[in-house]
C-alpha cells in the first residue's frame, strides 16, 4: 500500500514539470476545449471590447454580436485573419450604429483576410462606406444590412455592402438602403456570387465594377435611380470580364439621381432597369425589367462619358454583351430631372419624336455582333453617338439579332 | 472570457502545487523540494529579463509588455525620453514626415547588436529580425510643459512586424499598453493659436492600414531619402546615414550621390521635388500598388513618374462619394480649387479628409505646397 502512494507521488512529481509548461505557455490550449466563440454584449464598453475581440479573435472562432444596438466612434476592423466568422441576431436585431462617428473611412473594414463569413447584422449610418471588404479570399456577406437612415441623401456614405480587390465573395441575402453610389457594389474582384438581395433607395442599387466571374441573379433592385449595373472604369488594378445577370427583378428604379457630382454614377439616368458600361462578355437574361421609364436596358461606351480615359490598358468599347428572355415593360413617364449629358440624350430622341426605349444604346462598338440582342420585338434606339450630328438614330434592333454560347456558371465554396 | 480562462487555469495551477506541496513535504526533504521550487520559477518567471543587465533593450517573447518602461529603450528618469544609447537605441529624424495633428515626434532605432541593415534606396529600408522603430507623439505647450500622448513600436519580427501602441499616463510618468487606442481631446498650441480637437490614438488595426505592404504589416518612414540629412547628436552633429554606418547598424552605401527628399520648406529644392516628397510621406504608404488604397488606382509614390494617369492628372475618381467634392478630376492640372486631391487635404468630413486618420487639423504648410504644386503643371 505505502509502496503504491510513493510510486503515485513520484508520478506526480515527474508529472510536474509538464504540466508547469503547460501553465505557463499561451492560453490557446486551454481555450481548445471550450466553444470557440467571444460573445460581444451592449454596454458602455461594447464598442472597445468590439474591436479588441476584432483584433485578437483567433482562426476558427466566432464572435457573437447578442441583439441590440452598438455604437462606434471609430471603424471596427479586422485586419489579416483567417477562418472567421462574425454574426448577429439577425438583421432586423443586431445594429451596429455609426451615427455618431468620428473617425475611420467606414463604419466596418475586412481587410487583408482570409475566409470571413459576416452575417445577420445591420450596418447603420456609417460616414462612410458601411461594409468595406478589401484584399479577402473568400469573404460571405449572409443576411447583412446596411443602411442610412431617412430620405436617401447625396450625405450618405458611397457604398453599403462593398468587397473590393477580392476573390470569392459571396453575397446572399443582404439589404441595401440610403447608399450615395451603390448599395451593393463588388468592384476589381473575381469569382462572384451575389443572390437573393434586395437593393432599394440608392443611387447604383447593385453594380458590379472591374470585376471577373460574377453571377448576379434572384436579386429586387427598386426605387433605386439604376437597378443593376456592370461597369468598366480606365485606371484600376483590372478590366472586368464575365459576367451573369439573370433572374432578377429590377423595378420602379426612378428616383432622382443623388450622387456626388464627380463620381462616374453620377451620369447614370433616372429610369434605368439595367446598365453596362464598357465591360467585355455579360449575359443577361431571364429578369423582369418594369416600369423603368428611362429605359430598362441601357448600354453604353465609357468614351460617351470621358472621352480621354487615358489608359493603355484600358479597352472602353464594350463587347460579348448577350441579351435574352428578358421582359420589359414601360409605361411611367421619365422622370425629367436628370444629369446634363442624358437631358442632351432625351433631347435627341425627342427630335426624332421617340419613346423612352426598353433598350437603349449610344451605338459606340467596334461591331455590331458585340452586343446580341435575342428578345422578341423590344423598342430600341441606338443613339450612334460616334455621328456628333445626331443625324445617324437607328431603330432598328435586328443588327443584333445574333446568339452567343452562354457563360459558364460561377461557382466556388463559399466560407 | 480569455481572462476567466486564464484566472481559472491560475488558480488551478495553483491549486494543484498546493496539494501536490503538501503531499511533497511528507516525504521529501526540503533541499528536493527547493530544487523543484526553483525549476517552477524558472519555468514561470520572465527568460528575458533574468539574464540581462540593466543597459540592455528588453523585448517580449510575444505580445507587447503592459508598460514602455520595461523595453528599457530609455536611459534615467522615462519622462524624459533619452534613449538608452548604450543599450543601441539611436535617435533619427526624417527630411520629410508625416503629418499627424501637428504632433512632435521623436524617432528612435534600435537594431540588435551584430547584425545590420541593407543599403538600399528603392524602397524603405529592410530591418533585421529583433530591430525596433520606436516613434513618441507629444505636443510642446509652449509654457515649458510637454504632454506626452503615446508612443508606437514596430518590431521586427521573423515573419512579420508586431506594432505595439503605449498611452502615457496622466502623470507623464509612464505609458501603458492599448490595442484599441481611443480617443483624447487635447488642447495644443498651433501655430500660435489654442486648439482643441480630438487626438485619435489608433487601434492596432488601423496601425496595418497605413503600415501595409501588400498585406503585411511594414514601416513608412525610414527610407534612405528620408533618413539622409545632419542630426545633432549628443556626441555632435552628423549625417545619420554616416552615422548608422559608423555604429554599424546600416551597410555601407552603393551608391556616390545618396538621394535625399527635401525638406518641404527648403526652397532650395524644386516645388516638383518637394511636393512630390510631400506625397510620397504622407499619401503613398496606402496609395500605391501594394498599399491599402491601391483599390483607388491613385498611386504617389516618389518613383512614379512615368504614369501621369495613376498620379491623379485627368484622373476621375472611382470610390470616392462625398470625397470628390463635386469635382471631376484628382488633378486638374494648374486648377488646384477644381482638384479633389486638394479638396480632400482640406475637407473636415470624417469620410472627406485625407489622410483618412491623423488628421483632424489641417496641414496648411502641405496644403499650400500642393496648391502651388497643382496650380504650376
Amino acid at each position: 500500500m505505502k509502496k503504491n502512494t510513493t510510486k503515485l507521488l513520484w508520478m506526480l512529481v515527474l508529472a510536474l514539470p509538464l504540466f508547469m509548461i503547460t501553465s505557463c505557455s499561451d492560453d490557446d490550449t486551454d481555450d481548445m476545449e471550450m466553444a470557440k466563440e467571444i460573445t460581444i454584449s451592449v454596454g458602455a464598453t461594447s464598442a472597445d471590447d468590439a474591436q479588441e475581440a476584432f483584433i485578437e479573435v483567433e482562426r476558427e472562432y466566432t464572435i457573437i454580436f447578442e441583439e441590440g444596438e452598438y455604437s462606434f466612434t471609430n471603424t471596427l476592423s479586422l485586419e489579416g485573419k483567417k477562418n472567421v466568422v462574425i454574426k448577429g441576431a439577425g438583421r432586423d436585431n443586431t445594429f451596429l450604429d455609426f451615427s455618431g462617428q468620428t473617425s475611420g473611412g467606414e463604419g466596418v473594414l475586412i481587410a487583408n483576410c482570409d475566409s470571413i463569413r459576416f452575417e445577420n447584422i445591420t450596418i447603420r449610418d456609417s460616414k462612410g462606406d458601411a461594409l468595406k471588404a478589401r484584399d479577402c479570399n473568400k469573404v460571405s456577406f449572409v443576411n447583412v444590412g446596411t443602411v442610412w437612415s431617412g430620405e436617401p441623401s447625396s450625405d450618405n456614405g458611397a457604398y453599403g455592402l462593398y468587397p473590393v480587390l477580392c476573390n470569392e465573395v459571396y453575397i446572399d441575402n443582404c439589404y441595401a438602403y440610403g447608399a450615395s453610389d451603390a448599395g451593393i457594389y463588388v468592384g476589381q474582384s473575381n469569382g462572384v456570387i451575389l443572390k437573393n438581395c434586395v437593393a432599394e433607395g440608392n443611387v447604383a442599387g447593385i453594380e458590379i465594377e472591374n470585376t471577373t466571374q460574377a453571377d448576379v441573379f434572384d436579386n429586387e433592385a427598386f426605387d433605386n435611380t439604376g437597378g443593376i449595373l456592370v461597369f468598366d472604369l480606365p485606371g484600376l488594378t483590372q478590366n472586368g470580364n464575365g459576367t451573369r445577370v439573370f433572374n432578377n427583378n429590377s423595378h420602379d428604379n426612378n428616383r432622382t439621381n443623388f450622387a456626388p457630382p464627380g463620381n462616374i454614377v453620377g451620369t447614370v439616368p433616372a429610369g434605368t432597369g439595367f446598365m453596362v458600361l464598357s465591360t467585355k462578355n455579360v449575359e443577361v437574361y431571364n429578369n423582369t425589367f418594369s416600369e423603368n421609364n428611362f429605359a430598362s436596358v441601357l448600354v453604353a461606351n465609357y468614351l460617351l462619358v470621358n472621352d480621354s480615359p487615358n489608359d493603355p490598358t484600358f479597352d472602353p468599347f464594350p463587347s460579348g454583351l448577350y441579351f435574352h428572355d428578358n421582359t420589359y415593360s414601360m409605361t411611367g413617364d421619365v422622370n425629367p430631372v436628370q444629369p446634363e449629358l442624358i437631358l442632351g440624350i432625351m433631347q435627341v430622341l425627342g427630335l426624332y419624336g421617340l419613346s423612352q426605349p426598353n433598350i437603349l444604346m449610344d451605338g459606340l462598338l467596334l461591331s455590331t455582333d458585340a452586343v446580341c440582342i435575342n428578345e422578341g420585338t423590344p423598342s430600341f434606339v441606338n443613339l450612334n453617338a460616334s455621328d456628333p450630328t445626331f443625324a445617324s438614330v437607328s431603330t432598328d434592333v435586328s443588327v443584333h439579332a445574333c446568339t452567343k454560347d452562354p457563360l459558364p456558371a460561377v461557382d466556388f465554396d463559399e466560407f | 472570457m480569455n481572462n476567466v480562462i486564464q484566472g481559472l487555469s491560475r488558480r488551478f495551477t495553483k491549486l494543484s502545487f498546493v496539494c501536490i506541496n503538501h503531499l511533497l513535504m511528507k516525504l521529501f526533504s526540503k533541499a528536493v523540494m527547493l530544487l523543484f521550487l526553483i525549476i517552477f520559477l524558472s519555468q514561470c518567471g520572465d527568460s528575458d529579463l533574468s539574464d540581462n543587465d540593466l543597459n540592455n533593450v528588453v523585448l517580449p517573447d510575444g505580445k507587447g509588455f503592459d508598460m514602455l518602461s520595461e523595453y528599457n529603450f530609455f536611459s534615467g528618469d522615462l519622462s524624459e525620453v533619452v534613449p538608452n544609447v548604450e543599450g543601441g537605441v539611436i535617435p533619427y529624424d526624417l527630411n520629410t514626415t508625416l503629418f499627424s495633428d501637428y504632433a512632435l515626434k521623436k524617432r528612435f532605432i534600435y537594431v540588435p547588436e551584430g547584425v545590420s541593415i541593407p543599403f538600399d534606396t528603392s524602397s524603405v529600408l529592410s530591418l533585421p529580425v529583433g530591430s525596433v522603430l520606436i516613434k513618441h507623439f507629444y505636443y510642446d505647450l509652449d509654457n515649458g510643459q510637454f504632454d506626452y500622448v503615446e508612443t508606437r513600436l514596430l518590431i521586427r519580427r521573423v515573419n512579420d512586424w508586431q506594432p505595439e501602441t503605449y498611452e502615457w499616463n496622466d502623470e507623464q510618468t509612464d505609458a501603458h499598453r492599448t490595442i484599441v487606442g481611443g480617443t483624447r481631446s487635447l488642447t495644443v498650441p498651433v501655430n500660435g493659436t489654442s486648439t482643441t480637437f480630438n487626438y485619435l490614438i489608433p487601434n492596432q488595426n488601423q496601425c496595418v492600414n497605413c503600415h501595409a505592404y501588400d498585406g503585411e504589416i511594414a514601416p513608412i518612414g525610414p527610407s534612405i531619402h528620408n533618413l539622409n540629412k545632419d542630426f545633432n547628436y549628443a556626441s555632435g552633429t552628423a549625417n545619420q546615414i554616416d552615422n548608422w554606418v559608423s555604429k554599424g547598424i546600416l551597410e555601407p552605401p552603393t551608391l556616390i550621390n545618396i538621394p535625399h527628399y527635401p525638406q518641404i520648406d527648403d526652397l532650395s529644392a524644386s516645388l516638383d521635388t518637394r511636393a512630390r516628397a510631400y506625397l510620397a510621406v504622407n499619401c503613398s504608404s496606402c496609395h500605391r500598388r501594394e498599399g491599402s488604397a491601391a483599390n483607388s488606382g491613385l498611386y504617389l509614390e516618389y518613383g512614379n513618374t512615368m504614369d501621369s494617369l495613376s498620379l491623379g492628372f485627368w484622373k476621375t475618381p472611382v470610390a470616392a462619394g462625398e470625397g470628390s467634392g463635386g469635382l471631376t478630376y484628382v488633378i486638374h492640372p494648374g486648377q488646384s480649387d477644381e482638384s479633389i486631391l486638394l479638396y480632400r487635404m482640406i475637407a473636415d468630413e470624417v469620410d472627406e479628409r485625407m489622410p483618412e486618420i491623423g488628421r483632424e487639423l489641417l496641414d496648411q504648410d502641405g496644403i499650400g505646397l500642393i496648391k502651388n504644386w497643382i496650380d504650376s503643371q
